[in-house]
Parts: structure tokens; C-alpha cells; sequence
């Protein structure tokens, strides 16, 4: 992810609620939220560095770019709450959310542009930071751990490298596609959904080795 | 083989289908999707691994671990394949049936599908 699509992605929520699309926005925040406190430091830094040059005024950058993500989820939160309670939202309100987020976007994609020329060398920075962690498309390479501790005692160990591989395969799958929360819920279910018949396979291997035991020791007898 | 050991369960004779629908590239993710299209069934891919041990060991699939490859964490696939005994376990299953549908209602739906 450069800084540009970054900017622009910011740019989107602000569509999403210009156009209400409120679950969409929802996904999209929940893939920013984990890495917005790296993303602070480099909004301040470009507020900065654009008052500095004199130029903020400039691309005239409303107080949302200190923290673009924050006050998105504010707006957010208002239409979720409305649809909640089954009221529509107050329309002068409405108007001023679509004002300012047509306003967001503008102004963003502006800035992006000029961030692209300002903060060159810190992006570099914060994506030689992160390169280890994140390979550009936020989908992580293991499964979590917690989850995975629960079951795999008593995953067959010839079996346990597939499976794993497996379900690691498919959650990606889901993160790719619908986010890391909905994820989370599959893999919890499949671990649970898995969770009685390799128990009951692994009693009965144990069942199998009492059998043996008992007639190794009848034929020592 | 004695006719005993061909004896195969529900799920199990459902795996073995899936395998065979499959082919080449039959290994727990692509054996799901066949079972959820064969049968409807939603599975747990626990279920199909314990499934596939035990047909494994009854001695009527083979199994070959195909690369380790990153996306997967550096794990490799194990791929499945129905072999002669497998096959042979499928056939009887399917004469069994057979044996077991009465013959009137045999008759009755061949003609419902004459119709």
C-alpha cells in the first residue's frame, strides 16, 4: 500500500458516507483501525510540514486530516446509531456529514498529492518499518495462535502440517476477502466444528494402544 | 480382502466420491467444496481429516505430500487418490443398495421416470 492508495482509501470512507454505504464503510474502517496508530504520526507530520511551508492553507486541509480515521468512525457511529434506533438522521446534520466528507475527499486527494512530494523519505521509513510485519496486503501469514492452541494437541501429527495448512489457506481466504473480524469468527467456528470428532479419533487411538497394551502382556504372560 | 473390511460408512463413501470427483487435486480445502456440492453438507475440515484417516487406514486411499509452499506458512498439502480396494468398497456399497431397495419400488420409479 503506497501513500497515495492510503490517502485514497481515507478518501472512500468519505465517499461511503456521502453515499451511505454503511456497511462497506464499516469493513473498511475495521482494515484501517489496526494500523492507525502508525498512521497518526505521519498525518501530523505532513499537517506540519504543510503550516511550515506555508502551503496548508493552501490545499485548505480541514482539522480531519490530523486524524482522518477518528473522525470518520465519529460519522460512522451517528448513521450506524440512527439506523439502529430507526430514526433518520436530523437532514440539516446530514447535509453538513455530506458537506464535510465531499470536502474530506477533495481536500485528501489534494494533500495526497502534495504528501507524495513532501514526506517521500519518512513513507520510506514507515514502510521498511513495516515490511516485516505486513506484506502489503494486511493478510497475515499464521494462524492465531490462541485459537489453534485448543485443537492442535490432538490433531494426528502426520495430519497436522495439512490441516493446519489447510485452514491457514482458507483463512486467509476470508480475511482477504471480507476482513479480519469475519476471519476470526470462521476460524473459531471451524476449530470448535473440528474439535469433537479429533478428540473422539484420538480417544480411540488411545483405545487402540490400552488393546495393544493388554496383549503384549497376555502374550508375555 | 474379506467383505468385511469393504464395509464403509455414510461420510466415508462420501469422501471417497469427492476424491474421485476431485482427482488430481483432491486435499482437505477441495474435498470440502465437493462434499458441500455433492451432498449440500456443510463440514468441518476436522471432520474430513479424521474421515480420511480412517479410510486411509482401512487401506482405500493413498496419500503423497505435494510442496511446502509460503502462502501456506510453509506447510505442504497432502494430496488423497481412491485406490483398487477403495474403488472396490465403492462398487459394493452400491450392490448393497441395490439388494436393499425393494423391487416394486424399483419398478414404480422407473416408471415415474418413463413418464
Amino acid at each position: 500500500m503506497n501513500r497515495l492508495t492510503l490517502t485514497l482509501k481515507t478518501c472512500r470512507y468519505a465517499v461511503g458516507i456521502v453515499t451511505n454505504l454503511d456497511g462497506t464503510m464499516g469493513a473498511m474502517i475495521q482494515e484501517l483501525k489496526p494500523i492507525r496508530s502508525r498512521l497518526l504520526p505521519i498525518y501530523k507530520e505532513a499537517y506540519i510540514e504543510l503550516e511550515r511551508q506555508g502551503v496548508r492553507e493552501k490545499f485548505d486541509l480541514c482539522e480531519g486530516m490530523v486524524d482522518p480515521l477518528n473522525a470518520l468512525m465519529g460519522y460512522h457511529s451517528i448513521f450506524s446509531h440512527s439506523k439502529k434506533v430507526g430514526k433518520h438522521v436530523d437532514p440539516e446534520l446530514r447535509s453538513e456529514v455530506t458537506r464535510k466528507a465531499l470536502g474530506w475527499y477533495v481536500d485528501s486527494y489534494k494533500a495526497a498529492l502534495t504528501l507524495d512530494k513532501l514526506l517521500g523519505n519518512s513513507w520510506e521509513l514507515f514502510e521498511a518499518e513495516n515490511a516485516q510485519e505486513d506484506d502489503g496486503s494486511g493478510v497475515p501469514h499464521e494462524l492465531p495462535k490462541q485459537l489453534v492452541k485448543i485443537v492442535a494437541f490432538f490433531i494426528p501429527r502426520k495430519r497436522r502440517e495439512a490441516l493446519l495448512g489447510d485452514w491457514l489457506e482458507e483463512y486467509q481466504d476470508h480475511y482477504h476477502q471480507y476482513g479480519r473480524k469475519y476471519a476470526d469468527t470462521w476460524l473459531s467456528k471451524e476449530v470448535f466444528m473440528s474439535l469433537w470428532p479429533l478428540v473422539r479419533a484420538w480417544l480411540t487411538s488411545l483405545g487402540s494402544l490400552h488393546y495393544v497394551h493388554e496383549l503384549l502382556k497376555r502374550i508375555s504372560r | 480382502m474379506g467383505k468385511s473390511n469393504l464395509y464403509l460408512g455414510e461420510f466415508e463413501e462420501l469422501v471417497l466420491l469427492a476424491i474421485l470427483r476431485v482427482g488430481d487435486n483432491a486435499y482437505g480445502v477441495t474435498l470440502r467444496e465437493a462434499i458441500e456440492q455433492i451432498a449440500g453438507r456443510k463440514t468441518s475440515l476436522g471432520t474430513i481429516y479424521t474421515t480420511l484417516d480412517r479410510l486411509e487406514s482401512k487401506g482405500f486411499i493413498d496419500s503423497r505430500q505435494g510442496e511446502k509452499t509460503e502462502e501456506r506458512g510453509g506447510r505442504a498439502k497432502t494430496f488423497f487418490t481412491v485406490n483398487g480396494c477403495g474403488q472396490e468398497a465403492l462398487s459394493e456399497a452400491e450392490r448393497a443398495r441395490r439388494r436393499l431397495i425393494p423391487a416394486e419400488s424399483l419398478s414404480w420409479s422407473s416408471v415415474g421416470h418413463g413418464l
